[in-house]
């Protein structure tokens, strides 16, 4: 809402400079988001009076015109406008006037012809974008005055931010009521008094409401012989304030109305209605309306219209029609004050996304008692500015229930919300001024009734707000509640993904942050079976419209832009929820928590004592071992998932189920995902091993007796499994050989093709000191049944 | 033969200060002291002497082998210092050259700001709790005091499933969900990711609050006054000041949004703060008491506050980063600046 600091002071006084009053206002929850000066600075700009026009000797397009600028005198003054005629009153710069747009006027000569300033438009003043022509003025104005005072130009604006509970402080008066709480003074409510002639309106039209559940009051009044002209400049430099165009006086006073209370109104041009009634009706099958702004608008049956015998005249509450608008040519005007039901208009506007000072009003949910003020303020108005001849009475029809809401307010209540003492007259006072109907019922209880323009209060904590808000919360103290029995903690997942993040962390891998919602093809994408994922009805991207399966989309696009971006290594790992659910969704998903992690490029920074090498499948599989805890037991199997090269991807196990995929992506998803080179990732499903991460490990006692080392060097078929090689060697060697540990894997060269040469380095550790003889017998065993196992050769 | 003895002795030292390394000094060693050594062959010519002078005899010659012995121990001492003093400086590194390098990754800076948050309120007794990203509308909207068609609605744009599933947009039904599973006293934080219709510099279609709750008896606006002033001293330093102005969210009353003293200017105005010296980091209340009521809970009995804060707006604002969607396109080059 822009608010007029000078036009405010129509209804209360203010003793503040416009950036106090936007602070009190911001500290009493109107957040006032900007302050800035109706017009900018208009030094040597004055208003003139065009006495005679010549065309320009030397040039078709330019009129020399004679201007009189009062007590200035009279100047010569070349102008370019098309509009430019004698008898208008306009806005003359003269030599010395620095424009806003930073144009310095001088005098000057025009192909031979000297001019003494510049006639000016809206948009060299700064006043508009308006640039089509010089700004004619009013004729009323005084001649020689400078423009700023003349045209009251000497204003701020405020722009206020209001709430949503708030659509009574969409107005003048609303604010100002809010301003007087502030100050400690008194509202100034608006003339509304007129003339009326001895007929009522009721002989000459009438009102049908036949949904009075969306239109619980409509109120009308009946005005005629309208002399419509353009209002009066001061209306005009108000409405352009509140970022309202000038139109007519009719429909400026019917804006001008609603900016002061906040209730929307609408001038239908009588004559034009059918049978000169109203019908306030949803729409038929089928209905549609061209409005104001010249769209045809298809209506659905839910919507709520004003119509006259024949048809739809206005979208009640949003936008009138085009064809019963107010024109030069209306005589008679019937005016509607009415309230709509917040929620239909909200609808409405939403399904044709059509929306107007009007609704924005509306579907807040207005004072619905503010029909009656409204329309004798315009009506007012009319009168004196449109020489309007007002019928008596009103039509008003009103399916609203008498509803008085008093709340009780207990003192003690205040105290325990808040914490602080507020002194009880200051209590009373505030509330008062609010519009509130303060009356003692105890010492410490007061009923307090609630003004029908503020709906929003309906409980005692309404009222305390209301009360510490205007008071000021920075009475407030800081305290700290009482310590409870209860320490913090969190969840087992919690600690177990914040311990995950810091071994991520140490082993050089830095945290992603992705979408949770990706492309809808992602599961092809990735090569798997297209099971549906949720998809949002509302997505902002094809993008970014369906529920992930898999954290591999996500950090594989990482890994796309990051390449795209010239980096030479990404590692990277997400933590974060993957959503599973029966489709057509009926109830909450399954939300399931998995580590990803994602390997492309350089293994180690480039650096001089680092060598250079892409990250490969055991830079991955180092990592989940890495983080996975080693005492505990799992099966590190072969895997079978789509997603990954077929000969180049494993699978753990934990208690029988797999907990994580892990391998080099297959290229043609790298393909997918426009990466060069050669990808590694894992992902690890968190919720099926918690209890994993959070084994405690066992002290075993340290060996009190020297181990005794032997290496052994194998050859076996290419395509043998050394991990194969290594249980056989743990099973055979029995509880003496300790460990075996693969140190080289070496083919080509001496080395049969078709053959590896694997070494192991067995240690053998006993709780004595071992012989030779024993040990020597043991490798002899093992290499037995590695001959025999697998055809191994000894090297 | 004393002669003798002593020009050996003389000649013995001078070999031994002349030896120019351990190898020579080895040399003079058996040239003099050895089997066949000079010294030792004067002291086999020992029995041409006077049987009376032979005791003496014998304690000089002695006396000259200790003394060569010491001054070949000292002279080695010194070479070998001198030796070890040249090759530690033939091994003289490059020092100016990096070191090996070692990563560490890093940490993603919305999880920085949670973790911070979260340390701070576990240490005044909170519990981190956890709510579903998938919500009922009656989580997100209803029981927070947003019935169907409230303009509050239009707050956030929500991105719906069905009528009745939708992405949360807030993490205030974390709130709920926790009261109606347990009876007061609750003191929890929630945060949590958060979802809603909206994508430019500031706003992204996904991002994270952190709700905290505490009900209790005699909790008071007074007392989520000085929990948030200390959540933003800790969070920006003890310098930092907050101011509460008076807003309004459905689910609170009397409602409140937290303005922190501008941690780049402190307070004196400068571009981030627009020159207000004040910057808007969260929304708080008194919890309705229809919220209440919603989960059974006795607002004649009980009192609560609840405040949510934008994580992403705090991480923003604590490591000037300019544009949300830097936070989640996840360029390395943005992800490594957070170390430590």
């Amino acid at each position: 809402m822009l608010v007029s600091y000078k036009w405010l002071q129509d209804y209360v006084d203010i003793p503040w400079t416009p950036e106090e009053l936007a602070d009190r206002l911001t500290m009493a929850g109107l957040e006032v988001e900007g302050l800035k000066p109706l017009a900018p600075d208009l030094d040597g700009v004055f208003v003139g009076y065009v006495e005679e026009t010549v065309p320009h000797p030397e040039a078709d397009r330019l009129t020399v015109c004679t201007v009189d600028v009062g007590e200035k005198g009279g100047y010569s003054i070349v102008c370019g406008a098309p509009n430019v005629a004698a008898g208008q009153t306009v806005a003359v710069a003269l030599p010395g006037a620095v424009l806003p747009g930073g144009m310095e006027i001088a005098t000057v000569e025009l192909r031979g012809v000297v001019s003494q300033g510049m006639i000016c438009s809206e948009s060299e003043l700064g006043i508009s974008e308006d640039h089509a022509g010089i700004w004619v003025l009013p004729s009323d104005l005084k001649v020689g005055e400078p423009l700023v005072t003349a045209l009251d130009l000497d204003d701020v604006i405020l722009d206020v931010s209001v709430y949503a509970n708030r659509p009574d402080c969409m107005s003048m008066i609303g604010i100002a009521r809010e301003v007087a709480a502030l100050t400690g003074g008194s509202l100034r409510l608006p003339s509304v008094t007129y003339e009326v002639l001895p007929v009522s309106l009721t002989e000459k039209t009438s009102i049908t409401v036949e949904s009075p559940e969306l239109c619980p009051r409509y109120t009308a009044a009946l005005l005629d012989g309208i002399e419509i002209g353009p209002s009066p400049i001061w209306m005009q430099m108000r409405l352009r304030a509140a970022g309202m165009r000038p139109i007519n006086n009719v429909v400026d006073i019917t804006n001008y109305v609603m900016l002061e209370t906040g209730q929307p109104l609408h001038a239908f041009d009588y004559d034009q209605l059918a049978e000169n009634r109203l019908v306030v009706r949803t729409a038929k099958p089928k209905e549609a309306i061209v409005t104001l702004d010249g769209e045809k608008r298809e209506l659905t049956e839910d919507m709520l219209l004003i119509c006259d015998a024949q048809g739809p005249k206005c979208i009640a509450g949003i936008m009138g029609g085009l064809d019963s608008e107010v024109t030069e040519r209306t005589k008679t005007v019937l005016l509607e004050t009415a309230n709509f039901a917040a929620w239909s208009v909200r609808r409405t506007s939403r399904t044709l996304g059509l929306s107007s000072e009007s609704s924005a009003r509306f579907e807040k949910g207005i004072d619905p008692y503010g029909t009656l003020f409204a329309s004798e303020r315009a009506a007012h108005l009319l009168q004196q500015l449109a020489k309007a001849e007002v019928y008596s009475g009103h039509i008003d029809v009103s399916a609203l229930a008498e509803k008085d809401v008093v709340i009780d307010l207990r003192l003690e209540q205040v105290e325990r919300l808040l914490g602080i003492t507020v002194p009880v007259q200051e209590i009373e006072r505030i509330l008062t001024v609010l519009g509130f109907g303060v009356v003692k019922a105890e010492e410490t209880v007061w009923q307090v009734r609630v003004p029908t323009h503020r709906g929003d209060v309906e409980l005692e904590a309404d009222l305390i707000e209301e009360i510490i808000r205007i008071w000021g919360l920075d009475k407030l103290p800081s305290e700290l509640p009482a310590d409870t029995a209860q320490s913090g903690g969190q969840s087992v997942r919690q600690d177990v993904m914040d311990s995950l993040r810091e071994k991520l962390m140490g082993v050089g891998l830095s945290e992603a942050l992705s979408y949770s919602f990706g492309r809808a093809d992602n599961n092809d994408r990735l090569l798997r079976p297209s099971e549906p994922m949720l998809q949002l009805q509302n997505p902002i991207s094809e993008d970014l419209v369906a529920m992930r399966h898999s954290l591999l989309p996500g950090l594989l696009n990482a890994v796309g832009l990051n390449a795209s971006r010239q980096q030479a290594r990404v590692a990277l790992f997400e933590l974060g929820a993957v959503y599973f659910g029966e489709l057509p969704l009926k109830e909450q998903p399954r939300e399931e928590f998995h580590l990803g992690i994602v390997l492309w490029g350089q293994r180690h920074p480039l650096n001089w004592a680092l060598e250079q090498a892409e990250f490969d499948f055991y830079d991955l599989k180092g990592i989940l071992e890495a983080i996975l805890p080693a005492c505990v037991e799992l099966r590190w199997g072969k895997g079978s998932n789509p997603s990954l090269h077929p000969g180049r991807q494993g699978t753990v196990e934990y208690q029988g189920r797999e907990i994580a995929y892990y391998g080099e992506v297959h290229p043609a998803v790298v393909r997918n995902f426009r990466i060069p080179g050669r990808v590694y990732a894992a992902e690890i499903k968190l919720e099926d091993c918690l209890d994993l991460f959070r084994t405690v490990p066992v002290f075993s006692e340290l060996p009190k007796y020297p181990a005794v080392e032997r290496d052994l060097a194998v050859v076996v078929d290419e395509k043998q499994p050394v991990g194969e090689l290594i249980s056989s060697l743990q099973e055979l060697g029995g509880e003496l050989l300790r460990s075996v540990t693969v140190f080289d894997v070496y083919a080509g060269g001496s080395i049969p093709a078709g053959k590896k040469s694997v070494a192991l380095s067995c240690r053998f550790q006993a709780d004595r000191t071992l012989v030779d003889e024993e040990v020597k017998e043991i490798m002899d065993r093992c290499l037995a049944g590695l001959e025999s196992r697998f055809g191994a050769r000894i090297r | 033969m004393q002669k003798q003895a002593a020009e050996i002795r003389a000649a013995a030292l001078e070999a031994c200060a002349q030896a120019a390394s351990v190898q020579e000094l080895n040399e003079v060693r058996v040239k003099f002291l050895g089997r066949k050594g000079q010294l030792t062959q004067v002291l086999r010519g020992m029995g041409k002497l006077d049987p009376e002078e032979r005791p003496r005899f014998g304690k000089l010659v002695n006396e000259i082998r200790d003394e060569i012995e010491a001054a070949l121990t000292e002279r080695e001492k010194e070479l070998f210092a001198q030796e070890e003093e040249r090759r530690l400086m033939a091994e003289e590194l490059d020092i100016s050259l990096p070191g090996r390098k070692r990563v560490r990754g890093t940490m993603h800076p919305v999880t920085r700001i949670i973790n911070e948050t979260k340390g701070i309120f576990l240490q005044m007794g909170y519990q981190i709790v956890e709510g579903p990203e998938v919500e009922l509308d009656y989580y997100n909207f209803e029981a927070l005091n947003v019935p169907a068609d409230h303009p509050a609605r239009d707050m956030q744009d929500t991105f719906f499933f069905t009528g009745e599933l939708l992405l949360r947009s807030q993490t205030s039904p974390v709130q709920i969900r926790v009261m109606e599973k347990q009876d007061p006293p609750v003191r929890i934080l929630a945060p949590g990711k958060v979802y809603r219709a909206d994508y430019d510099v500031t706003h992204s279609p996904m991002f994270h609050q952190i709700e905290g709750l505490v009900v209790d008896k005699g909790i008071t606006f007074a007392h989520l006054k000085g929990t948030l002033q200390l959540f933003a001293e800790r969070m920006f330093g003890s310098e930092t000041k907050i101011r509460l102005r008076p807003s309004y969210f459905p689910f609170t009353e009397p409602s409140a949004e937290v303005d922190v003293s501008c941690i780049i200017c402190g307070g004196s105005g400068c571009r981030v703060c627009s020159d207000t010296g004040w910057l808007e980091i969260l929304g708080c209340g008194m919890v309705d008491p229809r919220v209440l009521e919603k989960v059974g809970y006795d607002p004649d009995e009980v009192s609560g506050f609840a405040f949510g804060v934008g994580v992403e707006r705090l991480a923003m604002l604590k490591y000037g980063i300019n544009d949300i969607r830097l936070l989640f396109e996840n360029d390395v080059r943005f992800l490594e600046q957070f170390t430590g």
